[in-house]
């Protein structure tokens, strides 16, 4: 039997503690232990259609959560993640979403890809309270259709059109503008802006091209695109859809007539269409990975996601990433969870995650944000399986967002104040 | 394209629900099964030549055991019809996420064989590019090659005659399931064949299955449930309806399918080339 003295139990113990107190473990030194998590609820499509999109923007949240308990979590208590999955569905959704705030006690409510899920989302946030804040496009900025706890850090769809406007004026492209798009609320707001901005510039607005949602041959479309005679096409489609038109359009020549600019994409179509499809194409995003290459902090978070999905993240998982950032960095600075006192310390809050300065503008809740313009690399440019586009452009978020006047809002009074 | 795609796709639909009596709603996954596969083939040997037989030999393969492992349970049970549908819904359902679950990443780049790649000459507006035209081609030479294995062997009878009358030929002693398990396989492969040959042009996507079943049941119900000619009509009327639409009116493409549907119906309620009594219970 071995003999421990009482001055070797002491030393140790003592050893021990000046380690805890020096070492790396931030969790366990600086949240508040017994306290309860703050909880954050996450509602998105994990099954379906858009479930790798859903499981990208799952790192995304899992990394700024990680981010915001390191440096001491939110007023010392430690923050969690609970995830439902909407299955793609609105009611779903709604379910969800109400079960989070009522069964999980979630202080946030975060997720959402597409529209109906924002919508039913926002139903539910509104109702009960809670700030909800959405990971896809922030579509609902319009007096009548939003409550005063809604957020996104997403673009909008304005801020998107506008921002490829912007950028064909300011690269002279041409002033006869025409939009291929599917038939669907979304790229009807699209139109709306690409319209008020042409006719800001002086361009001539030839009008849309409009295809099902769902379009497989695009083909049919394109004789009257090209019969516009247009000097810019953008082109507002998603997903699957986007995939084949990009494709068609390719192998239809588009690209020899007019500069084809597709108002918004993300890095999974370029990866789906194949190498070289979007080639001499533009594409807009609310972030692109090479910005890692500017900035450190999105360096730092292109390594992490690499590290845990095996890819680089997408525009969409950026603006996930500095979504839930924001909202637990907001509520640590004013040391509270109460919604009223968090919405009103995000309404016209500056920040700057992965990307130039960002402001949430007090009047409508959009995120003022620079939108980048991207070039698409031929498939022999590639210098890696993810480098699919060049930078040409960023277009300020200033420049590029409808004023809170034309959304129906007053101006000079933070939305809280107005709803 | 859509024509051709609408008829490779319907017909096995059509067959299927003739001879079996079963609104298959996992037809739509042997398309997408097809491009997959075809992906499969190309990204391990390089031939998109290889795809074209591989991916349906895989995909009838796939037919048969989903006809012998899955379907034949429910024949001659109380409500066959009804637990078709949902069995063959809850396959469209699963599929897809096992696909998902298998393949990763949404999509799989997919692109036109080098030697049809260019146009080969102008339409109107339109450059018509090799493939497109290799698309019209190899469904204009497949549809002969169907209809003389409907109507010119053995099984073609068996089929036709199942397709009419199913009770009265299983009581001449045929092999009815044998029958039942090559045509759906049929089916599945005809599918997967204008899985394919679409994916160069369209997102290769767990999802790519669920439209095309919905237009290819508009192709089935106007051409007239069970019958060769009218799948074959159906899908160059909506095939064209769709294109033309398109191009001369194209607020309307979303409805248009619908409306040449509700127009057959009223003037021929068993659409253009059904026949009394066919595929009746």
């Amino acid at each position: 039997m071995s003999h421990i003295s009482r001055r070797t139990i002491l030393k140790a113990l003592a050893g021990a503690g000046v380690t805890t107190a020096v070492s790396g473990f931030p969790f366990v030194n600086r949240l508040a232990l017994g306290a309860p998590a703050v909880k954050v609820g996450v509602v998105v499509p994990m099954t379906g259609p858009m479930a790798l999109e859903a499981q990208e923007m799952l790192a995304a949240t899992q990394i700024a959560v990680e981010d915001i308990n390191a440096a001491g979590g939110v007023m010392g208590r430690k923050v969690e993640t609970v995830i439902r999955d909407s299955e793609f569905k609105p009611e779903v959704a709604k379910r969800k979403a109400t079960e989070l705030i009522e069964v999980e006690k979630a202080a946030f409510l975060v997720g959402a890809i597409v529209g109906f899920e924002g919508i039913a989302m926002a139903e539910v946030g509104c109702k009960n309270d809670v700030i909800v804040s959405f990971f896809g496009q922030n579509f609902l900025t319009v007096k009548g259709k939003m409550c005063k706890y809604q957020f996104g850090n997403n673009l909008t769809p304005y801020q998107t059109a506008a921002a490829a406007a912007h950028f064909v004026n300011e690269q002279k492209m041409g002033k006869r503008w025409h939009m291929l798009a599917n038939n669907y609320s979304w790229p009807q707001m699209f139109e709306r802006a690409y319209s008020l901005v042409a006719k800001q510039v002086g361009a001539d607005w030839t009008g849309v091209t409009w295809a099902p949602l769902g379009t497989r041959d695009f083909l049919p479309f394109l004789p009257k695109v090209a019969a516009a005679k247009a000097d810019v096409v953008f082109i507002t489609t998603w997903a699957a859809d986007q995939v084949a038109c990009a494709k068609q359009v390719q192998e239809f020549g588009l690209a020899k007539q007019a500069r084809v600019i597709h108002s918004i994409t993300e890095l999974t179509f370029a990866e789906a269409a194949g190498a070289g499809v979007y080639e001499n194409f533009y594409s807009g995003m609310p972030w692109y990975w090479h910005l890692k290459d500017k900035f450190p902090a999105a360096k730092r978070y292109y390594d992490r996601h690499v590290a845990l999905r095996k890819r680089a993240p997408s525009g969409y998982t950026a603006s996930t990433y500095s979504t839930v950032r924001l909202l637990l960095e907001t509520a640590n600075e004013v040391k509270s969870l109460e919604t009223d006192k968090v919405t009103r310390a995000l309404e016209g809050r500056k920040f700057q995650h992965l990307k130039g300065p960002e402001r949430i503008r007090a009047c409508d809740h959009v995120n003022i944000q620079d939108v980048y313009l991207c070039k698409g690399k031929a498939a022999g440019a590639m210098k890696d399986s993810w480098d699919f586009f060049d930078i040409v452009q960023a277009v300020s978020g200033e420049s590029a967002s409808e004023s809170c006047e034309g959304e129906g809002f007053d101006p000079k009074r933070p939305l809280s104040q107005q709803i | 394209m859509n024509g051709c795609i609408l008829i490779l796709v319907a017909l096995g639909l059509s067959i299927v629900f003739g001879l079996m009596g079963i609104i298959n709603f996992a037809h739509g996954i042997f398309y997408m099964l097809g491009a997959y596969a075809g992906w499969l083939t190309i990204h391990l040997t390089g031939s998109f030549w290889l795809a074209l037989v591989t991916a349906p030999a895989a995909v009838g393969l796939i037919g048969v055991l989903v006809e012998r492992g899955v379907l034949k349970r429910i024949y001659g049970t109380k409500n066959a019809n009804f637990a078709g549908v949902l069995v063959t819904y809850g396959l469209a359902i699963m599929i897809p996420d096992l696909v998902r679950m298998t393949f990763g990443r949404p999509g799989k780049p997919f692109a036109v064989p080098e030697v049809l790649t260019g146009s080969l000459f102008r339409l109107g507006a339109i450059d018509v590019h090799g493939y497109r035209v290799f698309i019209l081609l190899v469904t204009a030479a497949l549809l002969p090659l169907l209809w003389l294995l409907l109507n010119r062997t053995n099984l073609g009878l068996v089929i036709r005659a199942g397709t009419s009358d199913n009770v009265m030929v299983q009581l001449l002693g045929i092999n009815v399931a044998q029958t039942w398990t090559i045509t759906y396989a049929l089916g599945a492969a005809l599918a997967a064949f204008a899985g394919v040959i679409t994916a160069p042009l369209v997102a290769v996507s767990p999802e790519m299955g669920g439209l095309v079943l919905i237009e290819c049941f508009i192709v089935t119900v106007v051409g007239g449930m069970g019958t060769f000619l009218g799948v074959v009509a159906g899908g160059l009327l909506i095939g064209e309806a769709l294109a033309l639409t398109g191009m001369l009116y194209d607020v309307l493409a979303d409805v248009v399918i619908y409306l040449a549907m509700a127009l057959v119906l009223l003037v021929r309620p068993r659409g253009l080339f059904g026949q009394e009594g066919m595929s009746e219970e």
